[in-house]
């Protein structure tokens, strides 16, 4: 594979990448609407990920379903 | 390993209790980057002891994407594929990251005869890294690169057949490509590579400001289940996973969406 394709991909993917997380112009020939849908998404997706990441702290250790998880697995959860 | 044909459902710590009281689930699937393979959670070591296949299934390999691998994240799914004695694991035909920047989710490789090249290698250099055989997953769009050359079938039908790599073929993603693409399903299904499914997913999703997003979040729609219906038609039974990330609901709502999926498979027999 020439060093060149990865160069030319990596250009496009870069491009898209500053659009949807930066708010730069759209890679060439793709919508701004379009990659605002697209940005949108993928922030919810982020805040949904950090949330996920604490989630077992924040929820707390007496949920019925840590109860269960510690009476069926005796630890974690 | 082929796994058996049947139904199984994601694991999450959510759903961990359902898989716990369902012996008759063909396998399961779990998270790669929330699963330590030096700490598993407990109740992942009682379902091997059952006999119960669990697949690692990786979403921030970046296999699409223009730069080189991660040794770390590759290094990370070898050895839970080792841990969980999984037949194989599974990622996505997708980019994540490039030049520095992340986008935490899954993105559209251009379907070019030159980023297929790069995906090919990349796909290789994982699998001379990887203990077990590497399956891929195709992914639902919200966009389409202009610069397409290839059509989806032919894309993954090249890919499939360069590598050896098998398919995880998910049912809503296509669903959700249809949908918000106009793909033509029927064209699709007579010209992808269905020979090299391995095993499909399904899930649930919802429609917002016109454009259908597989959100893992909401019930197992009619849509999502048709498309299964059709592919399976096609295929035979094969082992289908039903996947969801938020939003459980409750054991009888879970129960139902096995069920139906469960129909659709003794449909395909």
């Amino acid at each position: 594979m020439p060093p060149d394709a990865r160069a030319r991909l990596l250009d496009r993917q870069r491009a898209l990448l500053r659009s949807v997380l930066e708010g730069a112009a759209p890679p060439q020939g793709l919508d701004a609407e379009r990659l605002k849908r697209v940005a949108a998404t993928l922030h919810d997706k982020r805040v949904r990920s950090q949330c996920n990441a604490v989630r077992p702290v924040q929820r707390g250790r007496d949920s019925a379903l840590h109860r269960w998880w510690r009476r069926v697995f005796g630890r974690g959860g | 390993m082929r796994l058996p044909a049947g139904i199984g459902i994601a694991w999450r710590r959510e759903t961990a209790w359902l898989i716990q009281c369902r012996p008759d689930l063909v396998f399961s699937e779990v998270l790669a980057e929330n699963v330590d393979p030096r700490d598993p959670p407990a109740p992942l070591a009682a379902l091997l002891e059952r006999g119960t296949p669990l697949i690692p299934h990786g979403v921030g390999l970046s296999l699409g994407g223009a730069e080189a691998l991660a040794p770390a994240r590759l290094e990370h799914l070898a050895a839970l594929a080792q841990v969980l004695r999984a037949p194989f694991v599974s990622e996505h035909v997708a980019f994540v990251r490039a030049g520095g920047l992340d986008s935490g989710h899954l993105l559209p490789v251009p379907r070019t005869r030159e980023a297929l090249r790069v995906l090919i290698e990349n796909v290789q250099q994982a699998a001379r890294t990887l203990p077990v055989p590497l399956v891929l997953e195709n992914i639902a769009t919200l966009f389409e690169w202009p610069e397409n050359e290839l059509s989806e079938a032919e894309f993954l039908s090249v890919l499939f057949e360069e590598t050896g790599a098998g398919w995880l073929l998910d049912a809503s993603n296509l669903y959700a490509n249809v949908k918000n693409h106009g793909w033509d399903l029927d064209a699709f299904l007579e010209r992808a590579p269905l020979e090299r499914v391995a095993y499909v997913h399904v899930a649930g999703g919802s429609v917002a400001d016109g454009l259908y997003h597989d959100t893992h979040a909401h019930p197992l729609g009619e849509g999502p289940l048709a498309v299964l219906e059709r592919v399976l038609r096609r295929t035979g039974p094969r082992p289908v996973l039903l996947e969801r990330d938020r939003n459980f609901g409750g054991r009888r709502e879970l129960e139902a969406e096995l069920s139906a999926i469960a129909e659709v498979v003794g449909h395909a027999a």
